[in-house]
């Protein structure tokens, strides 16, 4: 899933860093930033397009401006590191800080290794660190360094955000009259972003600045920043070659496709379908994949039945394992070694499932896609940066299933769920390509249904429940078992089940995987709760909803959070508690149902009382992904009155003698 | 203390007879002196006892071996490693299929061997090719993913590694997830050069002895169980292990000498941070001649103000990216040090001042502790200072804590506490064996004070919460009110105050003596709010239940746990008091009120909570208490309801009823 993991890593590390600064006072800094202990003065990007021969290139010059405002945060200021790989290396870094008083202290040590990337398992991204000296309240830290675009289709988009308050900031994109330079601006609805364009003469430039930036905060459940903090896309449309000649770059989504179709033309041209069956086998390996999807697909009629049949042996046999070294990062490998290692990155996981569908006379497709972490489309923004993941498109009639390899338990005809709702680029042929809309997944198609059995022992609970996880919940709760052993299993299962409070004692359990083409899994267990519910005198009193799934930490915090709230999938609960009145006992008092219902979400408790029996359902439906800032106050009312039925015990009272 | 840089003035010079001072092993004990570690032509599928059955993968053998041979004017070490892993299931494939071997600074790797015997026997080579260089935190690895890997298949890898000289090396056998079937290790070297070797925690290791020319040691243990950490628990110094370091020099005719000892690492400290140049010297007198003066002219007073003066204008980073953050001048220059300039800077600032002290090199409770037996100088890199003027310690590498408190990990061990002599012009210093004390139990504490009335609607609680720290307790929230700007230091005091009744609904948070020398005279560190609880009433028919356990916020609880393998230990001794008083609403009574009154103490630890009524006002007092830091696994029954008796305070809910 980390395929193009370098050009987010950049950005993201652009965003963790730091011209020309109106000079302002150590106390008039102090004054506009209150709180905080130190500020960049000015940040300046400035790039400058060129053509090297018969390629555009980009070059950036970067320049940061830091001033200490306060000693009290000393020494959480002076490490500094500037991210960089193989195609986008970095030179000429200088680094120096003006001591108050006039003295300059240059940095003389700096030191390069790699960029750990929980991730991936080996790129060519690296970091080079140094220490600022002297930074005490009054000081000036001074960095600059070049960087230079080996690859202009990978060229990073500048966000504005920096880990603590900006000054002032810009970013220039230098480039000759004869190229055709685009640009997006991206989440400035406040306007932050003040847009200059220079079109005279020979250098154009475009220039876009901010001032007075406040710093990346972070909250729960957010999307990736690219959905809502302010940043520039500039693009190269298009360029004159050395002949005078107009040549397409990233105009268009045909361009990137050309671009994109490069990567996995050797392989897409001798993937089996497109070969004749009698054909020489170009690459070793060859006859064993061939026979492979052969056995995967003995005795099964439908294209669907022989897909998913291939579908799961990939997903049960290939590990996902990510190297991403240069190109590496780029093209996937071919089927046959993917096969033999039984490791790979999502592209090679493409490559082998594309592979073997065709070899097994299908039609798939190997597709571009980004993650949820990515808010673009392909059609707005015909660039790179719109996918940094590969899957695997199977085609049956009017059907396009999108097959995600790197997700072990994700249900053949859903795709992977953080890919729902994005735009697939899929590869048709060299010159055709369709974009596709990935299917969003109901609520109705994931959840849990839990039949929860509980009687009262006198001084707590002891019960049975037996829980049925299906569609994405079947999927994550395999995910977690898949790599846990027998008593990390057990732990997951107490935290599935556990419910009451945090005195849940888990007896006997087991684990039913039930249906695997739904995923759907069962969970039994008995347990018991000490010291839930409660008697005073010859009155009972036992709240129902022995899991609450609000609390008064799920209302949001409008005045702080513009953020959007987002979901892994859309999901049902379905939960029903099932009380054995006890012996010498009748019920006194049964709170009101409650229902409500929005488009973020449905919930409902309803009581009923039967021969013996009092059941409470509960039942919680988030149908939603993301959850937009505007929602907040409409989602606050709604926890706040679920929080008061929350709050609704039942009353039994012993039976006085006849 | 970074030994590297205390030992590259030490010359190793061979000269000369006597015990090996290791840990005796069993007389019946068997070893084999002569099984060299190697890499199997053809390799063969293992099967795994039954008492590792559950485990995700097992490792059938762990062999290594460390030999130290001379080469042209010096000695080089030249160690190799073998492992093979049994895969059991899928954790196992995720946790194998991918290999970090670690480089050790200045080591060249070569010979790496790896391959995949899959479940059938097939075997499935890592090539060259296929071997990355990576360094990540100024590690070094060489890595790669494995061809082929299933359940029921096998891992192995070997590889050789050529080590710059050293004088002191560990290895361990045991971890928290993988049984190990069958340890060995070697350790050989010149016959005249004898080390000490020294088993720990089941790991057994043979007396020397000289075959064919070679020193040898053998250390061994079959069937190593998993060892995963525990809650409350320090649990590195009990994993299976071998330590080892250079004892005797034995080359000459003469009388062995003796190497290396604890003493002779006590003068070298001493002389490391306490020795400066004239340069240096200079540098320092003109820095210290500009040292404010403090307000507080005690003793104590003057060790405080300069501790957070250093420490608030010199940057002292461990990860410094300059070699010479240990020099004096360049620290003074760029106000920058490494942990050794630092502690050089305080020594030589110290001296300057006249306030005595000790260089203290103390064990790290939460890391392998020092051993008087086995003079192991690599592990005494955790340095204080003690002033024998105040009875009081100074963590001088730490911009987190201040005088008098140290990290408490590093208190509560031995430590070698080195004391200046002076002989003439010449100083050094004596090494002696001490404790270094923690802070007692009631100096530290988390304690927590609510008045609680409820809202007109009688549906929510409406909180005056205070949390007040002091020790250890406040040392690890002070930090907070220096290093985190105004907006983060308000999300921190929510969290902080979240704990009371579990709300977010927080308001007029006002927050006393939170400097980092607020430390010096402990004076309390109070976060207080006003806190909306509305999750905290609940109805039953017109009776109001009130939930006041949860008003001491979610307690951990040890309810249901795996059979206990380690003894308890805790970060430090402290209480927690908490007082809550209810002002009942007008008209209604409290009907339980008894179920307020809970004890479960004991004579080092304990739970009490009981209440007193005045009127409508309902008082409990809660004392909490662990006033040791160690207790035994006998005890551990006892600790573990103490721990869950204030889990079951959680618990405790009023019902309130109106008066007809």
């Amino acid at each position: 899933m980390a395929f193009y993991k370098q050009c987010v890593r950049l950005a993201a590390a652009a965003l963790c860093l730091g011209g020309v600064a109106r000079a302002q006072s150590v106390d008039e800094l102090r004054a506009q930033f209150p709180g905080d202990y130190a500020v960049i003065l000015d940040y300046h990007s400035d790039t400058r397009f060129f053509m090297e021969g018969d390629t555009p290139r980009a070059e950036t010059k970067i320049t940061e401006k830091l001033m200490i405002l306060d000693d009290k945060a000393n020494g959480e200021f002076n490490k500094y590191a500037v991210y960089h790989g193989d195609f986008n290396n970095m030179e000429h870094l200088e680094a120096y800080t003006d001591v108050p008083g006039g003295r300059r202290q240059k940095v003389t040590d700096f030191k390069t290794e790699d960029a750990a990337d929980e991730e991936v398992f080996y790129d060519d991204v690296k970091k080079t660190e140094f220490d600022f000296p002297s930074l005490t309240k009054g000081a000036i830290a001074y960095v600059s360094y070049t960087q230079t675009e080996k690859e202009l289709h990978l060229f990073s988009p500048f966000y504005f955000i920096r880990y603590i308050p900006v000054v002032h900031e810009s970013y220039t994109v230098h480039f000759p009259s004869d190229m055709e330079v685009l640009y997006d601006v991206k989440n400035d609805s406040t306007r932050m972003i003040h847009v200059d364009k220079d079109e005279r003469g020979r250098d154009h430039s475009y220039t876009f600045t901010g001032d007075h930036v406040r710093p990346l905060t972070s909250f729960a459940n957010a999307p990736s920043a690219a959905w809502y903090e302010p940043h520039a896309i500039v693009r190269l449309g298009a360029y004159k070659n050395a002949a005078g000649q107009r040549v397409a770059y990233l105009e268009n989504l045909k361009d990137l496709y050309a671009w994109d179709y490069g990567f996995i033309r050797p392989l897409d041209s001798l993937a089996g379908a497109l070969r004749p069956a009698d054909a020489p086998l170009p690459v070793p390996g060859d006859a064993l994949l061939r026979s492979l999807a052969d056995s995967l697909t003995r005795g099964l009629v439908t294209p669907e039945a022989k897909a998913a049949s291939i579908y799961h042996w990939v997903q049960t046999h290939i590990r996902y394992v990510a190297f991403e070294d240069g190109l590496e990062g780029f093209i996937p490998r071919p089927a046959p070694l993917v096969c033999n290692r039984r490791f790979g990155d999502c592209k090679d996981m493409a490559s082998l499932l594309t592979t073997l569908l065709r070899m097994a006379g299908l039609q798939a497709y190997f597709t571009w896609i980004g993650t949820r972490d990515i808010p673009y489309d392909h059609t707005d923004l015909p660039l790179p940066l719109c996918d940094n993941h590969m899957i695997s498109t199977f085609r049956s009639g009017d059907r396009w299933i999108f097959l995600d390899g790197t997700d072990p338990n994700c249900i053949f005809g859903f795709p992977s769920a953080f890919i729902q709702g994005k735009q697939a680029l899929v590869a048709v042929s060299p010159t055709e390509y369709k974009t596709l809309r990935v299917p969003v997944i109901h609520a109705d198609s994931s959840g849990v249904t839990d039949s929860t059995y509980i009687a009262w022992t006198g001084s707590g609970l002891t019960g049975t429940s037996s829980v049925y996880y299906h569609g994405y919940y079947g999927s994550d709760v395999r995910d977690h078992l898949l790599f846990k052993d027998t008593t990390d299993a057990r732990d997951y299962v107490k935290y599935r089940m556990g419910k009451g409070s945090n005195k849940f004692i888990l007896n006997d359990y087991s684990i039913r995987y039930l249906d695997d083409a739904s995923k759907l899994v069962n969970i039994r267990a008995g347990f018991d709760i000490p010291d839930y519910g409660k008697t005073v005198g010859s009155e009972l009193y036992i709240n129902l909803n022995l899991e609450k799934f609000f609390t008064g930490s799920a209302v949001i915090d409008t005045a702080r959070r513009k953020v959007p709230m987002t979901h892994e999938y859309e999901s049902t609960i379905d939960q029903f508690t099932v009380f054995a009145i006890p012996q010498g006992y009748e019920l006194s008092y049964l709170p009101k149902d409650f229902t409500y219902s929005d488009d973020n979400m449905d919930f409902a408790i309803h009581y009923v009382q039967k021969s013996g029996q009092v059941i409470c359902q509960q039942i919680l439906a988030d149908k939603t992904l993301l959850m937009g800032a505007g929602d907040f106050p409409r989602w606050n009312g709604a926890v706040k009155q679920i929080l008061n039925h929350y709050k609704e015990q039942l009353v039994f009272v012993k039976k006085t003698a006849p | 203390m970074k030994p590297v840089a205390l030992l590259s003035a030490l010359t190793f010079a061979l000269a000369a007879t006597a015990s090996l001072a290791s840990a005796a092993p069993a007389p019946d004990t068997v070893f084999d002196y002569t099984t060299p570690v190697s890499w199997p032509a053809t390799p063969k599928l293992h099967s795994v006892p039954a008492a590792f059955g559950d485990a995700s993968a097992v490792t059938v053998l762990d062999e290594r071996s460390t030999e130290f041979r001379k080469e042209g004017d010096g000695f080089a070490v030249y160690e190799t490693f073998h492992k093979i892993i049994h895969i059991r299931d899928d954790k196992g494939i995720e946790m194998f299929n991918k290999m970090y071997l670690p480089v050790r600074e200045g080591s060249e790797v070569s010979n790496i061997k790896a391959r995949t015997v899959t479940a059938a026997g097939k075997v499935i080579d890592v090539t060259p090719d296929k071997i990355k260089s990576t360094t990540e935190d100024g590690n070094e690895y060489r890595q790669f993913a494995m061809d082929g890997v299933e359940k029921g298949s096998e891992v192995e890898y070997y590889y050789e590694q050529k080590r710059p000289f050293y004088l002191f090396g560990s290895e361990f056998f045991q971890n928290g997830q993988v049984p190990c079937v069958t340890a060995r290790f070697l350790l050989i070297s010149p016959p005249s050069m004898q080390f000490s070797a020294k088993g720990y925690n089941g790991f057994t290791v043979s007396p020397d002895s000289i075959i064919a020319d070679k020193r040898i040691i053998v250390g061994q243990e079959e069937n190593i169980r998993d060892l995963p950490e525990e809650k409350y628990s320090f649990r590195d110094q009990y994993l299976s292990r071998v330590d080892f370091k250079l004892s005797y020099n034995r080359s000459g005719d003469g009388v062995p000498v003796r190497l290396y000892t604890w003493r002779d690492l006590g003068k070298r400290a001493y002389a490391f941070y306490t020795t400066h140049t004239d340069k240096e010297d200079k540098a320092l007198q003109a820095f210290a001649l500009k040292l404010p003066e403090p307000t507080d002219t005690s003793l104590g007073g003057r060790i405080s103000f300069l501790e957070d003066y250093i420490k608030t204008h010199i940057d002292i980073d461990k990860k410094l990216t300059s070699a010479d953050g240990d020099q004096l001048v360049q620290v003074l220059t760029t106000k920058t040090a490494n942990d050794e300039g630092i502690i050089r800077l305080f020594a030589r600032l110290l001296l300057w001042e006249d306030v005595p002290f000790e260089i203290v090199l103390a064990s790290d409770r939460s890391g392998i502790p020092l051993d008087p037996d086995l003079e192991d100088w690599d592990r005494a890199e955790n340095v204080l200072f003690f002033f024998p003027g105040t009875g009081a310690y100074m963590d001088p590498t730490q911009d987190g804590t201040r005088y008098p408190y140290v990290r408490p990990n590093l208190a509560g061990g031995r430590g070698i506490f080195l004391k200046s002599i002076s002989l003439g012009s010449y100083t050094t210093a004596t090494a002696t064996w001490g404790m270094v004390p923690i802070a007692p139990w009631d100096s530290s504490s988390l304690d927590m004070e609510a008045d609680i009335r409820f809202s007109g609607g009688l549906d929510t609680l409406l909180v005056h919460g205070r949390q007040i720290m002091t020790g250890y307790g406040a040392a690890e929230y002070r930090p907070i009110y220096t290093f985190l700007p105004k907006d983060k230091q308000d999300d921190a005091n929510k969290d902080i105050i979240k704990s009371i009744g579990n709300s977010t609904d927080v308001n007029n948070i006002a927050v006393h003596n939170p400097h980092m020398t607020d430390a010096f005279h402990n004076a309390p560190l109070v976060i207080e709010a006003d806190i909306r609880c509305p999750d905290l009433i609940e109805n039953a028919g017109s009776r109001l239940l009130v939930k006041i356990g949860e008003i001491i916020g979610t307690q951990t609880e040890m309810y249901q746990e795996r059979p206990r393998q380690l003894p308890a230990e805790m970060p430090f001794p402290h209480k927690e008091y908490r007082t809550i008083t209810l002002h009942l609403p007008e008209g209604y009574t409290a009907k339980n009120l008894k179920d307020l009154n809970m004890d479960v103490s004991y004579p080092d630890m304990g739970f009490t909570s009981s209440y007193t009524q005045t009127g409508s006002d309902v008082t409990v007092a809660i004392h909490e208490s662990y006033r040791t830091l160690r207790y035994p696994l006998e005890a551990f029954d006892n600790f573990k309801k103490v721990i869950n008796a204030s889990a079951d305070f959680n618990k405790v809910v009023l019902v309130l009823e109106k008066a007809n």
